[in-house]
């Protein structure tokens, strides 16, 4: 995967077949259930029910928005001679396509029991959790290291 | 465009420049975010940067706040606006609650 910061404030990545591959693979696991997160912990908060129901509408309409931004993603990409794609991100699909990742990591590391470390030892449940959670952080550092990018 | 009066500033004394009443009644909500295992450090840096606009020098000394303190208080503000970026901030996942400063 290379990246370049293009002139007018898009992102373009470049991906060969098989980083594609992988990519179509991670995001057929979005979205991934959210975790429950309160609005507030220590309430003094007027109508907080009510407050914390318009959250989670909020968070369901973006994982909606996400899932269209991303299955467009790859439909759009610009094949480039044998077997190299293009990809054009927008500012705000480069967000996206960050917080989507970020959720598919956090997704994973659920669905192994929310670890506080890292598993050393692998089982044919667990192996694919850990692989989708690796493999969707590097594309994460990836990207975040060509969003600072000046 | 009207003009208002200077107001009189003996010498001698400090003027207070704190005139706005509403901070002074309302303590508002501060958005807090609280550490968790899972997010990259970078990744929680960029999204602070983002959501609030700071350079990333002040980005990374709120990550590592919360890194190494559990929390921190990132900036407080109206019900309306705290409650927008505890919104923005869980879009990312992270762990970001509005709280009633104590």
């Amino acid at each position: 995967m290379k990246t370049k910061r293009l002139e007018n404030g898009n992102l373009e990545i470049l991906i060969v077949a098989w980083e594609k591959k992988v990519l179509t693979g991670l995001f057929r696991l979005y979205p991934q259930p959210r975790r429950a997160c309160n609005l507030t912990k220590n309430g003094g908060i007027n109508d907080a029910e009510y407050a914390q129901t318009l959250l989670e509408e909020n968070l369901k309409e973006t994982q909606l928005h996400h899932q269209e931004v991303i299955s467009r993603l790859l439909k759009d990409t610009e094949e480039q001679g044998a077997k190299r794609f293009r990809i054009i991100l927008r500012p705000t699909e480069s967000e996206t396509l960050l917080q989507v990742l970020n959720d598919i990591r956090i997704g994973s590391w659920l669905a192994l029991g929310a670890p506080e470390k890292k598993l050393t030892e692998l089982d044919e449940n667990t192996a694919p959790h850990v692989w989708a959670m690796e493999l969707a952080t590097i594309f994460q550092a990836e990207l975040l290291e060509a969003l600072q990018r000046p | 465009m009207t003009q208002t009066a200077s107001p009189e500033v003996r010498p001698g004394t400090v003027q207070d420049q704190d005139t706005d009443s509403k901070t002074d009644l309302d303590p508002g909500y501060l958005v807090v975010c609280w550490n968790d295992p899972v997010n990259l450090m970078d990744y929680v840096t960029h999204v602070f940067q983002v959501v609030f606009g700071w350079d990333r020098q002040k980005a990374e000394r709120h990550m590592l706040q919360v890194h190494e303190q559990g929390k921190s208080i990132l900036t407080r503000d109206s019900m309306e606006k705290a409650e927008h970026y505890v919104h923005e901030l869980q879009k990312y996942s992270l762990t970001a609650t509005l709280e009633r400063p104590e």
